[in-house]
């Protein structure tokens, strides 16, 4: 009896025993190894590893009072409290990873607001740059322009000028041209002229060249009564035409008047007479307009026959008068 | 025979004794654990759904070791009171954690808009 007592109490004891401490887990103490477990294998081991110990150190009281006193309340409870202890390390993990985070994107914005503030400061830069290049090229181009626009006015000027003159030299030339169609006509007229007189006096006198010039014979019966100086009022016509001839003929020549005569009478006499004559003849062509100066009377009496004295008509030759034009 | 169930008897006594006996009420942790739920809902807790279910274990726990400590059970309270506690803890972390993501995340948008502009910006400039 008294041994089947001891055993019932040993039996009561060890049931006890059971009661605090048996190997069978609880709920509270699986979920919270698994927590832990979770916990260790995430961010919380490098980001809070002294939550993660406080869990771990949670998680160890819970293991003890499971070995000694397994399924009890208090097992359940510091179970409890060891989960949520790994489940707090996770949140403080999750927490320091979001505000590393924060961080991270912030100093990223900063250094994207900077670059950005760089590059619209390089924009600035290279715009400001291209204006000033912009600028510059104007102004060349503006110079350039002014420059040319200056030759142009030179150029319009030195054309202006060139224009002036010209027109001048046109005007020169047509004034002389006219000039010399005049002088043409003059000459040509005056040619005329000469031609007219040459022939008016031809009719009345021989015209020759000699090696002393052009030499107008009249003959002594034309212009004198025989053996006298005054001229015949016939003469004074025939001499006209002489001085018509003169007029228009070696104007600016020496002209000379030779009185000749022929044979007949002292040589003295002819020599007066024939001196005679030609200064009426020179006086004559005088009163006619041919300048004094240029005109003057020789007498050469019978010294310069032109015909034999041996016959009238000879004589008759011999009797003259001349005009000598030089070349 | 008497003595066998003496110790017998000391020994499921001091047994008892480590599974629950009577200890002086804990009012400091009371303290502890109602300024841990006020932390918590001050930080927004009651908004983060997850935060808000271990808010409410915490309150709900509290209650409960208030309740025991009522009816002298100061043991049973102590444990309520550090389940309450570790309740309330997690709450305020699981919602610090998500104002913290959303600052984050805030922090991410501001970058993206920023590059968005920049890159409406240059193709802006770039036609």
């Amino acid at each position: 009896m008294k041994k089947i007592q001891v055993i019932s109490i040993l039996g009561a004891a060890a049931a006890l025993l059971v009661g605090c401490g048996a190997s069978t887990p609880t709920k509270e103490l699986v979920d919270a190894r698994a927590a832990y477990q979770e916990a260790a294998h995430g961010k919380a081991a490098e980001l809070v590893p002294d939550k993660l110990l406080s869990a771990k150190q949670a998680l160890d009281k819970a293991e003890i009072i499971h070995d000694d006193d397994s399924g009890s309340v208090q097992e359940k409870s510091s179970a409890y409290v060891a989960q949520r202890m790994a489940e707090l390390a996770m949140a403080l993990a999750g927490q320091a990873q979001a505000q590393k985070d924060q961080a991270d994107a912030e100093r990223q914005f900063d250094q994207a607001q900077e670059q950005m503030r760089k590059q619209a400061q390089d924009e600035a830069a290279r715009t400001t740059m291209a204006l000033k290049a912009n600028q510059e090229k104007l102004e060349k181009v503006r110079k350039d322009l002014e420059n040319e626009n200056n030759k142009v006015g030179e150029q319009a000027k030195r054309l202006a000028q060139q224009e002036a003159d010209l027109a001048a030299k046109k005007t020169e030339l047509e004034q002389r041209q006219k000039e010399l169609e005049a002088e043409k006509a003059a000459r040509a007229l005056a040619e005329k002229k000469l031609a007219e007189a040459m022939k008016s006096l031809e009719e009345i006198a021989k015209v020759r060249e000699d090696a002393r010039g052009l030499v107008i014979t009249l003959a002594g019966a034309v212009l004198f009564t025989s053996g006298k100086s005054a001229l015949l009022p016939t003469a004074k016509d025939n001499l006209a035409r002489v001085a018509a001839v003169l007029q228009q003929k070696g104007e600016d020549k020496k002209i000379v008047v030779e009185g000749h005569t022929d044979d007949v009478g002292p040589d003295d006499r002819n020599m007066r007479l024939s001196q005679d004559r030609a200064n009426a003849v020179r006086d004559y062509l005088i009163s006619q307009g041919v300048k004094s100066d240029r005109i003057s009377a020789v007498g050469k009496g019978e010294t310069t026959p032109i015909a034999d004295n041996k016959t009238q008509e000879g004589k008759a030759n011999n009797r003259r008068v001349e005009i000598v034009i030089p070349k | 025979m008497r003595l066998v169930i003496g110790i017998v008897a000391a020994v499921a006594a001091s047994m008892g004794v480590a599974c629950g006996a009577s200890v002086p009420v804990p009012a400091a942790q009371v303290t502890d654990t109602q300024a841990a739920i006020r932390g918590a809902e001050e930080v927004g807790a009651p908004s983060v759904p997850k935060a808000a279910l271990h808010l409410k274990m915490a309150k709900d726990q509290l209650q409960t070791a208030q309740d025991l400590i009522a009816h002298d059970d100061n043991e049973q309270a102590k444990m309520t009171l550090d389940r309450a506690r570790v309740d309330a803890e997690l709450a305020l972390a699981l919602a610090r954690e998500v104002a913290f993501r959303q600052k984050a995340q805030e922090a991410l948008d501001k970058i993206k808009k920023l590059r968005e502009e920049a890159g409406g910006a240059k193709a802006a400039v770039g036609q």
